[in-house]
This record gives structure tokens, C-alpha cells and sequence, in this order.
């Protein structure tokens, strides 16, 4: 008895053991992965130190004619400074004597050369549906006034009929609205005088972004390669401002600015 | 290439020059196939019956030309003069031959007549004197080869009945006859007329007598064909003649237009006619007066001597004789050198010409990848055709040639630029807005391009066609402006672009070539560039597009070139 007690023991404390370690192998059974990772996309928005945009914009009254002395004026568009890496977090100061840690890469927008603008942040893994450029705030010379959730300005990739909302409160629109995806192969041209086309301009296809406010209606075309290549704005149905990409350059990824 | 010339001079040799005369003058160009065709027989023919005419005696119904005919229209020709000259007076008979001929028969359009049947021809014949003259190759072996200079005491014998046969040839049993397109006749020939308007009288005495003719020919035509790449020709003669006297050939005394040489003169003296053809030329000795039979007109007239050139131009009305002393000539730039007579391939020429090219491009792939830079406008409404607008253009030429016996080099340049402007302009609707808006493009092209050619040419017919290898350099300036304007956006965009580069092509042609004077040139040419494939090119400007522009340049050109040359 007392030995076919302990075999019975034994084998039990066996079968246990047997399938202990057959459900660790099967948990950790070579090529067995649940949800294979979505590849990184890239942004719509080429983001590096250094690169810009220039626009040919004009300004329209209210019959739709050119304004005298708003036609064909240049306006640039510049990525002056980047904190943060990749992979790391790190510590950006916020005011005079705060600062706060960040996991993301910043990018700040300013036009005509400015040292005040926008923040934003490309966010290129997670759900599909979250990939985009954000907007993260403003930045004032090295003051960054962060918001506290930074909202997707444009979803990219992205199929053509998504849309989405922009929070009232934001210091780049005057009010809230909504965006759509118009078309994600919207041709359009733009002049590049920095390449040695035959051609004096240069057709593309970008995606076409539909934004909607109360006050006005505006339509964005952004080329992944590119960035932005035409902006064309209307209120009350009529054309008040246009933008067309005519020289840019664009820098690799490369170089940071930290803050201490 | 071998030349044989049968020329067949009938020498009227006799004291009484207004006796019964008669000529037959045979000529042919084509000795068939293996032969090639002269070039200055009916000329020739011709010169030598005018000269019988004016200062031989001989009446213009007695002296029969025959050129090109069969052999036998010549048997036919034979009898009917023999029937002609059997009236019993004392008669002279000329036969005179140039063609082509070996040392037996005379070949005449393939067919060979022998020599032994003329003989047999000629004996029927009833003449007391009959000359016979063959200007042929090897027709040396007529006159069983006594050649060189005749002897001074056989003619001079006191007897006026003379009686017999003469043969003379223009070359000696194995040698070539020729022809010169410088003097445009056969070299013997040439100089025997020449020796009969008098360049042959050294005596003075205004006739010319058998031997300062044959001995003046004989000369001239060694002289001239020494410097020959066919080789020396020297002329021989057969004398079978019985009696005494002088034989008197020409009675320049019965003339009444020409030039006399005065006793100042000396030195080489050359006469040109209007057309820049050579009519005389003889070798004057000082103290001595020399006339010169002519037709009325203009001549030039050239006296070289010791490296000295003198000239004048001259006009001769009719029944006049002009005399020319020193004092009427004036010093010539021309170098005695280049008067030099005679000369054929073995000399240096060189040239400079100026001319017109007339070009056939296919200029399609130009137009193919320039319009292709354009579609992307389709979105617009905008269809750009950009062809250019003709591929037939006239350019002009420049160049250098320089020619060595049969190997010709020549480089010459030319350019021709092309323009093509064009306007579009369409209404699109805006995509989104559906609102209507204007849009305008402007496309002006400019293509220049500079050609030098370098082609080695081999004279396959001389001297006249040159077959030419070589390589023409491209040098290629593409401008392509444009000019957009948007009424939507409001923009208005201008954009040039250069594109130059080069480009190397193979060529092949053909050239004629004709002189004209001592140092005028005319030709004409075809040629063809080949290309295989249409190529881009690399320089400044170069195109990023997609679409990269590729050229052709295949084309064929004629040329027509005018020029002066110098004979080194």
C-alpha cells in the first residue's frame, strides 16, 4: 500500500510536470506569434531639420479677383527646430521653470521665417486608424506651450472618405471642424524651379484633405514625398486664398536639437 | 588605268598645198568592256579637222569624220573615197585614228578592225602620198618602232615630186597613249594641232614642215607625260617616201588671225582661250619671231621664263594678226610652277570651297520625347505638339580639301538651327469646384547644331567621283523655353532649359569633282549619316525629367560646293 501510494504520488507530481513544461513549450513554440506587428508609416508631412516649403499665394476679394498687391507673393514654410529622439524620451521645458518628459519627436513649423509656430508629431505605428501627423501646440522662440492632448491633424495612410474632428480649442484653427479624406490620388501641379524639368510645372498625386469649419472651407494637397503642395481656401463659397508649392527642398532625418 | 588613244592624224605633207587633199578621221571612245570610255575624242576629231581646214588646205567636203561608227561604216567609208580619188590627179590622203587599240587591231566598240585590213583599205586608196597617224596605245607596232627624231638630211632634198607613206604614232610599241583633262584632249594630239598653228615653226619662215612638227610633238609629249603616273610616251614614225623637197605641213602665210611672238620674247609661252582651255603652247627661242594661227576672239596668253611669269590678255578680231613683244606682257602672281602643263595625279592639290548643304533630318525622336515632357498638360486640356516644323533646311558649308593622286581629305563645317514656337490654351474645369478657369503654355524651341566632318575620300573614277568614309561631330544646343500661366492659382511661370552636348556619326558619300580654269573648283555631293539608335547627350543642363531627350540625326545631304585650289 504504502508503495503504490508514493508511485501514485510520483506519478502524479510526473503528469504535472509533463504538462507544465508542454504548456511552457507551447507557449513558446518557435513562430507562433498572435498579432504580427503593422510596419511603421511614414508621414505626410516630410519631417527633418532644415527642410522647407515656399508657396506662390495670392489673396482674392470678395468677387474672387486677385487683391493688387497680393498676387503671387511668396510665402515659406520652415521646420526650424526638432526635440526629442526616436527611442528615447527626454526633457523639454515647457516655461521659464517648467519642463516635462516626452517620448516623442517634435517637429516646429514656423512660416516666413518666424520664431513662433506650430508643433507637430508624425505617430507612425499603433492602430491604422491613429497614424497621422498630430498637432502637439505652439512654440514661442524655445517655449513649447503644449496642449494637453495633442489631436490628429491629418490621418495618413488613410482611405479616401475618412474623416475625423478637430477639438474647438486649438491655437492654429480659430474653431474646431471636421476632416475628410477627399481622394488619396488627387493630381495636381506645382512649380519646382530648383530641378531641371522640361516642363515649367510638375504634375503629382496627392492626398486631398477636405477641412471644414463654420467660417470657411479648405482643401489641402499633401504629397509623401513632397509635403504640402497646394492649399486652396474658401469662404461663403467664394475663393479667398491660394497656395501653390513652388520650390521646396527636403533634408534627411538626421539632425536633433536637444534642450536642456 | 590605262589609256589608250587611237588618234589617227592624217599629216597632208606636199609642196603644192592646194592640191587634191583628202582626210578620213576615225574616232572612237568605247574599245569595250575591258576598256574604259575617253573622254576627248569627238574633241579631238574635231580640233584636228578645224586646223586642216584653216591651215592644211584641205576643203571641208573632202574631209570625212567618223566617230563611234562600226567597223564597217569605216570599210564603206574607205571605198567611197577610193572611188573619189580615182580621178588621176595627184592627190593626198590623210587617214588619222584615235581610240583605243592593241598591237594589231584597232578596237572599236568591242569589235576589232586589224591593222593589216586598214593596210589593205588604205591601198586602194589612189594617192601619191598617203599619211597615216594612230594616237593609240602600242601603236608603236604600226610604225615597227623607228622612233625618236627624224633626221634633218632625209627631208631636205631638192626633188618636188614626192611620193610614198607615212605612219606616225603617238606612242611607241608597248607603251600607253593618254589623254589630259588639263589640255582636254589626247597629249599627242593636242600637241601636233598646236605644232600645225605654227608653235612648231622654228625656222621663222611662217610654214611648218614635217619634221619641226613631228620633232615639236615628239618633244611635247614626252615633256607632258613625264610626270604621268601612266608613264612616258614617246611618239614614233614609219617613213616610206620617194622623191625630194620639203614637206610642208602648214602654210601659216595663207592665215589671216593669230598672234606673232616677237624677237623679246623667249621662255615658255601658254594661250588660253576664253573658256580657260589651253589652244597653244610651245617653247619661244629669242631673236626669233613665232606666229600663231587663231580664231578671232579673247585669249589669255602666259610667258614663263627663268621663274618669272608674265601675261596678258588679248582680244583678236578677224583678219588681223597682233603682235606681242615684252613690253605688251606684265608680271603674273602666277609661279611658273603652277603653269607647269601636264601634270596629272601624282601632284598635291589643296582647296577651300564654300557651298549650301541641303539636309533631309528626320527629326521625329526629338519631337516624340520633347512632346512627351508636355503630356502631364492633358490634365489641363492641353495637347502639345511640339514637332519642328520642316526637316528639309538648306545650311552653308565651309571647308578644305586636299588631295594626293587618289586619296582626297576634307573637313568641312556647316550649322543649321531650327525654331519652333507654338501657343496652347485651354478651359478646364477645377475638379473640386467645378468652376471654369484659364490656362495658357508657351513653348518656344531652338535647336542649333554644328557639324564638322572629317571624311577620307578614294577617287574611283578619275578624276572625277570620290567614294568618302569618315565622322561628322555634333555639337548639339537644345533651348527649350516655356511659359505657363494658370488664371485659378494666378501664377505665371517661365522656365528655360539647355541642353548641349555632342554627338559622333558615321558618314559615307559620293563626290563629283570638276576644275574649271587653273583654280576654280566645282563639286557636288551625297551623303548619308547613318544612326542606330537615337541617343542622348551629356553636357550642362542636363534633363532630370523622366522623359530624357533623345536625338537622330539620320539624314542624307546633298552638297554643292564652289572653291580655289592650288596644284603643289
Amino acid at each position: 500500500m504504502v508503495i503504490i501510494k508514493q508511485f501514485s504520488v510520483l506519478f502524479t507530481i510526473g503528469i504535472i510536470f509533463v504538462f507544465t513544461n508542454c504548456t511552457t513549450r507551447l507557449d513558446s513554440a518557435p513562430n507562433s506569434i498572435d498579432h504580427p506587428p503593422t510596419p511603421k508609416t511614414a508621414s505626410i508631412l516630410p519631417l527633418a531639420l532644415g527642410n522647407y516649403w515656399e508657396f506662390s499665394f495670392t489673396l482674392h476679394d470678395s468677387s474672387g479677383t486677385p487683391k493688387q498687391n497680393f498676387q503671387n507673393m511668396t510665402l515659406r514654410l520652415d521646420i526650424t527646430h526638432v526635440y526629442g529622439l526616436t527611442t528615447d524620451s527626454q526633457i523639454v521645458k515647457l516655461n521659464k521653470n517648467t519642463k516635462v518628459a516626452i517620448k516623442d519627436t517634435l517637429y516646429c513649423l514656423a512660416w516666413d521665417k518666424k520664431i513662433s509656430g506650430d508643433i507637430v508629431c508624425h505617430k507612425g505605428d499603433g492602430p491604422v486608424e491613429t497614424r497621422g501627423l498630430y498637432v502637439y501646440g505652439t512654440f514661442e522662440d524655445t517655449i513649447l506651450n503644449l496642449i494637453d492632448t495633442p489631436y490628429l491633424w491629418l490621418m495618413f495612410p488613410s482611405d479616401s472618405g475618412k474623416s475625423w474632428v478637430i477639438p474647438n480649442k486649438d491655437s492654429l484653427r480659430e474653431t474646431g471642424g471636421s476632416v475628410l479624406v477627399n481622394s488619396t490620388n488627387a493630381q495636381i501641379y506645382y512649380i519646382d524651379n530648383n530641378s531641371q524639368y522640361v516642363s515649367p510645372i510638375k504634375f503629382t498625386n496627392c492626398y486631398l484633405y477636405f477641412y471644414k469649419t463654420d467660417q470657411s472651407e479648405s482643401y489641402y494637397y499633401y504629397n509623401p514625398s513632397i509635403g504640402p503642395v497646394c492649399y486652396m481656401r474658401y469662404e461663403n463659397g467664394r475663393k479667398v486664398k491660394t497656395y501653390i508649392l513652388k520650390n521646396h527642398y527636403l533634408r534627411s532625418n538626421e539632425s536633433l536639437h536637444f534642450e536642456n | 588605268m590605262k589609256r589608250i588613244l587611237f588618234c589617227m592624224c592624217i599629216i597632208v605633207v606636199s609642196l603644192q598645198v592646194n592640191a587634191g587633199r583628202y582626210a578620213l578621221l576615225i574616232g572612237n571612245n568605247d574599245g569595250g568592256k575591258k576598256l574604259g570610255k575617253l573622254k576627248y575624242i569627238q574633241n579631238d576629231l574635231l580640233s584636228l579637222k578645224q586646223i586642216l581646214k584653216d591651215n592644211c588646205g584641205f576643203d571641208d567636203r573632202n574631209i570625212s569624220v567618223l566617230y563611234n561608227n562600226s567597223p564597217d561604216q569605216i570599210e564603206k567609208e574607205f571605198l567611197r573615197i577610193s572611188k573619189d580619188t580615182a580621178s588621176g590627179t595627184e592627190k593626198l590622203f590623210l587617214l588619222y585614228y584615235t581610240g583605243h587599240a592593241d598591237q594589231k587591231n584597232l578596237m572599236i566598240s568591242g569589235e576589232e578592225l586589224p591593222i593589216q585590213k586598214i593596210r589593205l583599205l588604205l591601198a586602194k586608196v589612189d594617192a601619191s602620198i598617203k599619211i597615216s597617224v594612230f594616237d593609240a596605245c602600242q601603236s608603236g607596232s604600226f610604225t615597227r618602232t623607228k622612233g625618236g627624231q627624224l633626221g634633218k638630211p632625209f627631208l631636205f632634198e631638192n626633188d618636188n615630186k614626192i611620193k610614198g607613206q607615212v605612219i606616225l604614232s603617238s606612242s611607241s610599241q608597248n607603251e600607253s597613249a593618254q589623254e589630259s583633262d588639263q589640255l582636254k584632249s589626247s597629249v599627242f594630239t593636242f600637241h601636233f594641232i598646236n605644232s600645225l598653228r605654227g608653235s612648231a615653226d622654228i625656222t621663222g619662215d611662217n610654214k611648218v614642215s614635217l619634221l619641226e612638227a613631228y620633232n615639236y610633238s615628239y618633244n611635247q609629249t614626252v615633256v607632258t607625260t613625264t610626270q604621268s603616273w601612266a608613264g612616258i610616251q614617246h611618239p614614233s614614225y614609219n617613213f616610206n617616201i620617194h622623191g625630194e623637197g620639203d614637206i610642208i605641213l602648214a602654210d601659216l602665210n595663207n592665215q589671216k588671225t593669230g598672234i606673232v611672238f616677237d624677237k623679246d620674247i623667249k621662255g615658255s609661252i601658254t594661250i588660253y582661250d576664253k573658256r580657260n582651255n589651253i589652244i597653244s603652247e610651245f617653247t619661244k627661242e629669242i631673236s626669233k619671231t613665232n606666229r600663231i594661227t587663231l580664231n578671232p576672239g579673247s585669249y589669255t596668253i602666259i610667258n614663263s621664263d627663268e621663274n618669272t611669269t608674265f601675261q596678258n590678255q588679248i582680244s583678236l578680231p578677224k583678219n588681223s594678226f597682233s603682235i606681242i613683244n615684252k613690253s605688251h606682257l606684265r608680271k603674273s602672281f602666277l609661279s611658273t610652277l603652277g603653269m607647269s602643263k601636264g601634270k596629272f595625279q601624282n601632284t598635291l592639290e589643296t582647296a577651300v570651297f564654300t557651298g549650301v548643304n541641303y539636309n533631309l533630318v528626320n527629326l521625329n525622336s526629338i519631337n516624340s520625347s520633347v512632346s512627351k515632357s508636355f503630356s502631364s498638360f492633358n490634365e489641363l486640356g492641353i495637347n502639345p505638339d511640339l514637332s519642328f516644323q520642316t526637316i528639309n533646311y538648306f545650311s552653308p558649308v565651309f571647308g578644305l580639301k586636299v588631295n594626293y593622286n587618289k586619296i582626297l581629305l576634307q573637313v568641312k563645317r556647316c550649322q543649321f538651327q531650327l525654331n519652333n514656337e507654338r501657343f496652347f490654351s485651354a478651359n478646364p474645369k477645377h475638379p473640386i469646384t467645378s468652376e471654369s478657369y484659364n490656362v495658357e503654355l508657351n513653348i518656344d524651341q531652338t535647336l542649333t547644331v554644328s557639324i564638322v566632318d572629317l571624311t577620307l575620300g578614294y577617287n574611283i573614277f578619275n578624276p572625277i567621283l570620290h567614294l568618302h568614309f569618315g565622322f561628322g561631330l555634333f555639337d548639339i544646343n537644345h533651348i527649350i523655353k516655356s511659359k505657363f500661366k494658370d488664371s485659378y492659382f494666378n501664377t505665371i511661370t517661365e522656365k528655360e532649359i539647355l541642353n548641349t552636348g555632342t554627338l559622333i556619326l558615321p558618314q559615307i558619300g559620293l563626290t563629283y569633282n570638276n576644275s574649271f580654269a587653273k583654280f576654280l573648283l566645282m563639286d557636288m555631293g551625297l551623303f548619308y549619316r547613318p544612326q542606330f539608335s537615337n541617343q542622348s547627350i551629356k553636357s550642362n543642363g542636363n534633363i532630370e525629367d523622366l522623359e530624357e531627350l533623345k536625338y537622330d540625326f539620320n539624314s542624307l545631304e546633298f552638297q554643292l560646293n564652289l572653291g580655289v585650289k592650288k596644284i603643289w
